[in-house]
Parts: structure tokens; sequence; C-alpha cells
């Protein structure tokens, strides 16, 4: 039989962590993320994405929505970066949270987007990590 | 094949809400992310986010009812309901929502209660139409809402 390379994607497919509270927001980051060929979760918190990394769960692409009720998204990204020093983390706001992104930036976040992302903007983000 | 007016039908109700500006982009990539794994996603989208914006409505509404408003508070919910109607492609609704906020940060009362039942009205006008498009395009059968015809 010849081999093909289907077999080289499909032995490494990527996966991904979207984190946002927001219910519609997060099922759309996730279809997206989906939709991207990426084997995607979600949850709600910051504090439930260190209990997947806790538990020995890793991704290659983290979503973090900056809007935040209980850890602050830097917190997470510096708490993440401790757990997965090469830890690829996106953030997605609603609005200008200024303060926030810069945060989240300095914590080790690659980029900010607006939400919601599309396709377009996931894929650039994609082939600008090496993902 | 028969001729059937409905898919057409259809594609005019989806066509139209665009062209009148109740749908934006946004709605379309909800779209292109419904497959057959997923095949009523955006319905489900809408519907979640008519659910969830009703619980933050009646947030607004009774904030609303306070004298002297809280400028900031209402500024806070409706920067999150603004975040859900993007999402779904709500472009009327959404652009009551920037006009609110505008009136929030100017702390003007009367701009902020009359943007607010301008708001109302788009986001029930919206909800109705979209109802009534989500049950055609069933009738029709999933593969059939997109766009590409």
């Amino acid at each position: 039989m010849e081999p093909t390379l289907d077999h080289e994607s499909e032995s490494r497919k990527l996966s991904g962590l979207v984190v946002d509270s927001e219910t519609i927001s997060r099922m759309i980051h996730t279809a997206l993320l989906r939709a991207c060929g990426i084997a995607a979760q979600a949850v709600e918190t910051g504090t439930q994405a260190m209990e997947l990394y806790a538990s020995g769960s890793r991704f290659d692409l983290v979503v973090i929505d900056l809007s935040f009720s209980n850890m602050r998204p830097a917190e997470t990204a510096r708490k993440l970066r401790t757990l997965d020093p090469g830890a690829k983390m996106i953030g997605i706001t609603a609005d200008d949270f200024h303060v926030e992104s810069r945060a989240f930036i300095d914590a080790g976040g690659s980029t900010v987007f607006e939400k919601p992302m599309d396709r377009e903007m996931l894929r650039e983000v994609m082939q600008n990590l090496d993902l | 094949m028969e001729r059937n007016p409905l898919p057409r039908q259809v594609a005019l109700m989806r066509q139209s809400l665009f062209d009148q500006g109740y749908l934006d982009e946004q709605f379309v990539q909800l779209e292109e992310l419904q497959d057959n794994t997923n095949p009523h996603f955006v319905e489900e989208v809408a519907t979640l986010f008519y659910r969830d914006s009703a619980r933050l409505l009646a947030n607004i509404d009774q904030a609303m009812e306070r004298t002297p408003l809280d400028f900031a508070k209402l500024d806070n919910y409706m920067q999150q309901f603004k975040g859900s109607c993007s999402s779904i492609g709500a472009k009327k609704v959404k652009s009551e929502c920037t006009q609110f906020r505008e009136y929030c940060r100017a702390g003007s009362s009367e701009g902020c209660t009359r943007t607010f039942q301008h708001m109302k009205r788009e986001y029930s006008t919206l909800k109705k139409k979209l109802e009534t498009y989500f049950q055609l395009a069933r009738q029709v059968g999933p593969s059939n809402s997109a766009s590409r015809s």
C-alpha cells in the first residue's frame, strides 16, 4: 500500500482551548477552532483552565477572553506559561480593554483580537505562531 | 427536479436581512461554521443569544428604573450586551448599544432612556425575523440555508 500525506496530518492534530465565560462567544470560538482543524475544548474560567493543566492537559493554542469574572487573564497567562513555557496564547476582547491587553501580552500572550474572531484572523494567527 | 418556491423564499428572506441592515458579516461567519456535524449551529447560537440576553436586558431594565441612573453600571451591562450582539451579527441592535454607551458617557438620562427603547424595538424585530427565517430554513433542510446559490 502506498503511504499518503494524510497519515502525516492525522498523527498530530492540533489541540486548542477556549477560555471564555460568555456562552455564545465560547461556542463560536470553539466552533471556529474546530473549523480550522483544531481539536478544541472550552472552559468558562481561568481557574478551570488551570485545573485542566494541573491534570496534565496541554494545548497547542489557548484562546483567552480578556473580560474576566474571577481569575485575571494576565494571571491565567502567567500560570499557564509556568506549567507550559511554550504555551501559545491569544487574547480576545469585546471592547478596548487596553489595560488588560497590555498586562496579558506582558504575561506571555502573543496578541489580542477583537471579538468575535473570524476564520481569516485565526488562520493568520496560526501561521504567525507556526501552528 | 420540481420547482419549489420555498428555497427561493428562504434565500430572499436571508438576503433582505442583510440588505435592510439587520445582520452583518458575522452572521455569514456563523453560517460558514455550520456543517453536517453541526447542521443547526446558526439557529442554536441565535437561540442562545436570545435566551442569555433576556436576562441581561432584564437587569438593564431594572437599572433603568433607578434615579439617578448609575451610568457606570449601565455602561458595563451594555458592553456585555454589545459583545453578544457582535457575536451573532445583530447589526442594528449593536448600533443602538453603541449609541446607548455614548449617552452613558455623556451622562444623559434622556438619551439613555430613548436609546434603550429603540434598542428593545430592534431587538424584538430581529427576534421575530430570525424566528421566521429559521422556521422556513428548517423546512427547506439544513444544507440549503447557506449563501452559495
